[in-house]
């Protein structure tokens, strides 16, 4: 019998301790799993190089510097991932005296590692990073190196004003590779099918959604369990009901958001909802789910940035050569124009203040992020921030076609939630996602924006 | 041995080491988090120190921390009231020695061992609208109506994430009752059993009474665990949708991480822990003045 309870016991015990480490591990599982991964693939690949290198003797006497690099570029839905794993195989076979060391996790993953690293004065060499509120603490905290004083012979290259969102207190902190714009992507298919006008009208946009709806399509794919695809359907409204002008204005406190046009957009994101447009699931979809229904053509449309193209022409699509993609239509009695977009250069590569050779950690950064400049834009996902010149006869016509569109912008809004700082910017997802959720109405969601104004 | 057991010095000696790891590893975060709770800081720059204002947040402010509480008690007496009632009878039938008794035992252990990502991507399959097992269910046998954006709409997002943690940890807390219904000693049943008792009267004369100390640790542990659930919600819904399955450990996670308040955040977690063990040592007061009465 003490047998018996022993051995019972024992096993209790191990299972208990089992428990433990499981319950302990499983928060970091997905990140750690998509890091070491990469790193070990993109490590697999330096050692090739380096045992290629040292085949030949005496080529590359100087001893290569060794740098880190954090970027976000793994996950397969990402159209960023082979143009950035191109790139760094480009930079080792290029930049013989700089060895690289690559970590890389997910979109969500990174925005909570690179947060933690910098706190924890830990930050790799050089990074990837989104633009303006996102990166404004670290600017702050002094942890990263100013880059004014190495521009001069990459100003002329860089497309103007592509800057901007990475330049703090008047100077350059960041260097982008892309811009990026939101537009309104159509199946072609399902609108010829059904019977549907593509919408250039805001009346249009709710026939469409009622007539999808009818036949049992969702009409507007939405990731609003992520929140931050729902917003960008609010921002967009904003857009289109206040103008470039007062959006800007009034994220940076210069302008009420407590103002009719503001309450407009929500009021026309909650009639989007009401009206069945966002499906019926959309907070309980996340945003990898919503684009891959509309990859698998059971979405007739989604808002969302240019890299949505880069999915749907991808060799998984089944919607590949089925999708245009318009501008968001106009609302009627709203302020903004059609050459008003969505977007900018949102994100780049930073530096870390105490890398330990700047010089060559520049020289990388302008390398990686011109060639992923190309390389983004051959690959469909991205449009190029840097004066390239690339036979881009076999990019896709979808491609080809936002970047040819933006040139006649003349405003531009830099998504709220990269534009606005930590804890604001999750707010104005919060409230975004609780309007489409019909928790929140359009009046208190101004007054409840308005506060960060007026902290 | 008896000898090193009984020396003083020798004991502090081999303690020390484990101690030491404990002290920097447990409890100095512990205080830090207790000095970063007075601060206003993003966790990066520089601080403020606020004293209690952080506090005060938590309840004044609209962070919707009270609801988060909320919700983890909602769990915590569905554990206790559902979960260990479960468990317990699922034990007591286990232990009396029915075929396939090994087996059984193995299968409802399963879910604890499985990793809580892997168990969470499962229910997120289970409930989903278009192709999940519920639905699909609901469908085949012609109640379409019943069916539910389970995880997405407010009103049942709550429940469906409970269900799951409920679930995973009834093994757990059966293998406990288990092993502590198997060290009653045989001869009191088989007294029993001369006497006229059925199995169902051994169990609840016999059995139960004599497993208070694991019923104790497990309505603590199940508790305890309620309180500062994380990692199933964080997989199922991170909190959403619009903080219907807030919890206190989501809602400290995003704030910390999001939201880059970390001093904030850091009131959260200190205000976790004082929770914890002011109900630990309520329970265990409500035991001990029952075992006295008795």
């Amino acid at each position: 019998m003490k047998k018996r309870i022993l051995s019972v016991l024992s096993v209790l015990l191990i299972a208990a301790m089992v428990f433990g480490l499981a319950a302990c591990g499983s928060g970091n599982d997905k990140t750690a799993g998509a890091g070491t991964q990469t790193a070990s693939t993109v490590e697999a690949a330096v050692a090739e190089v380096t045992t290629a290198e040292a085949a030949e003797p005496a080529a590359a006497p100087a001893q290569p510097v060794s740098l880190k690099l954090w970027h976000m570029f793994v996950s397969d839905g990402d159209g960023n991932k082979k143009p950035f794993e191109a790139v760094l195989k480009h930079a080792d076979e290029q930049l013989t005296d700089v060895k690289l060391e690559i970590d890389g996790v997910d979109n969500e993953s990174y925005k909570t590692k690179i947060k933690t690293a910098v706190a924890a004065n830990d930050v790799p060499d050089i990074f990837f990073t989104w633009a303006a509120g996102f990166s404004k603490p670290f600017v702050d905290s002094g942890k990263v190196l100013c880059l004014d004083e190495y521009m001069g012979d990459i100003k002329d290259k860089l497309l103007p004003g592509i800057t901007t969102n990475m330049t703090y207190n008047g100077k350059v902190y960041g260097l982008p590779f892309q811009m990026q714009c939101g537009a309104l992507f159509c199946n072609k298919e399902l609108f010829d099918n059904n019977g549907v006008k593509i919408p250039e009208t805001w009346d249009e946009l709710l026939a469409a959604v009622k007539a999808f709806n009818a036949k049992g399509i969702t009409p507007m794919t939405c990731g609003a369990g992520d929140k931050w695809p729902a917003m960008w359907y609010y921002d967009i409204l904003a857009l289109r009901t206040a103008g470039a002008q007062l959006c800007n204005d009034a994220l940076n406190k210069k302008a009420s958001f407590n103002s009719p046009e503001f309450t407009e957009a929500a009021a026309k994101l909650d009639e989007l909802s009401k009206a069945g447009a966002f499906g019926k699931n959309a907070l309980g979809t996340t945003w990898d789910e919503s684009q891959i229904a509309f990859a698998e053509g059971k979405a007739a449309m989604i808002y969302n940035g240019n890299w949505v193209a880069g999915l749907a022409e991808g060799e998984t699509s089944k919607v590949k050569g089925k999708v245009v993609a318009v501008k968001f239509p106009l609302i009627s009695g709203g302020k903004g124009t059609m050459t008003e977009y969505y977007g900018g250069s949102g994100d780049g590569f930073m530096i870390s203040a105490n890398t330990v050779d700047k010089e060559k950690a520049v020289k990388t950064v302008k390398f990686i992020c011109e060639d992923m400049a190309k390389e983004s834009y051959l690959a469909g996902s991205g449009m190029p921030g840097w004066k390239i010149e690339v036979d881009d006869s076999k990019v896709s016509p979808l491609v080809k076609q936002l970047v040819t569109t933006t040139k006649d912008a003349t405003g531009w809004v830099l998504w709220w939630d990269v534009f606005l700082e930590g804890a604001d910017a999750d707010t104005h997802k919060n409230l975004a996602t609780e309007v489409l959720a019909g928790t929140r109405t359009p009046e208190d969601y101004s007054v409840e924006m308005q506060k960060l104004n007026e902290k | 041995m008896e000898k090193v057991l009984g020396d003083k010095k020798a004991i502090c000696i081999f303690v020390l080491p484990a101690l030491l790891v404990f002290l920097v590893i447990v409890v100095t975060p512990v205080f830090m988090s207790g000095y970063y709770s007075l601060l206003d800081w993003d966790g990066i720059g520089k601080s403020t120190f606020t004293g209690f204002d952080n506090y005060i947040k938590l309840f004044t402010d609209s962070s919707g921390f009270a609801k988060s509480i909320g919700n983890s008690f909602i769990l915590a007496g569905l554990s206790i009231f559902i979960q260990l009632p479960i468990a317990m009878v699922l034990a007591l039938i286990l232990a009396q020695g029915i075929k396939w008794e090994n087996f059984c035992r193995t299968v409802y252990f399963i879910p604890v061992i499985i990793s809580t990502v892997v168990i969470g991507q499962l229910w997120r399959k289970v409930y989903h609208y278009d192709y999940g097992l519920l639905n699909s269910l609901l469908k085949g046998i012609g109640l379409e109506n019943l069916q539910q954006e389970w995880l997405g709409s407010t009103s049942t997002a709550l429940m469906s994430v409970l269900a799951p943690i409920i679930w995973q940890y009834i093994g757990y807390h059966m293998l406990l009752f288990y092993s502590a219904a198997k060290s009653v000693p045989g001869e009191l049943y088989e007294a029993a059993m001369l006497d006229g008792a059925s199995g169902f009267k051994t169990s609840i004369h016999i059995t139960i009474p004599l497993i208070r100390p694991m019923i104790n640790v497990c309505i603590t542990y199940s508790l305890i665990g309620s309180l500062k659930v994380f990692d199933l919600i964080y997989v199922l819904t991170n909190g959403g949708p619009v903080h219907s399955t807030e919890v206190p450990s989501t809602l400290m996670f995003n704030t910390i991480f999001a939201r880059y308040q970390y001093g904030f955040g850091s009131s959260m977690a200190i205000f976790i822990i004082v929770e914890c063990l002011l109900l630990t040592i309520i329970i265990q007061r409500l035991f001990r003045s029952d075992n006295t009465a008795n």
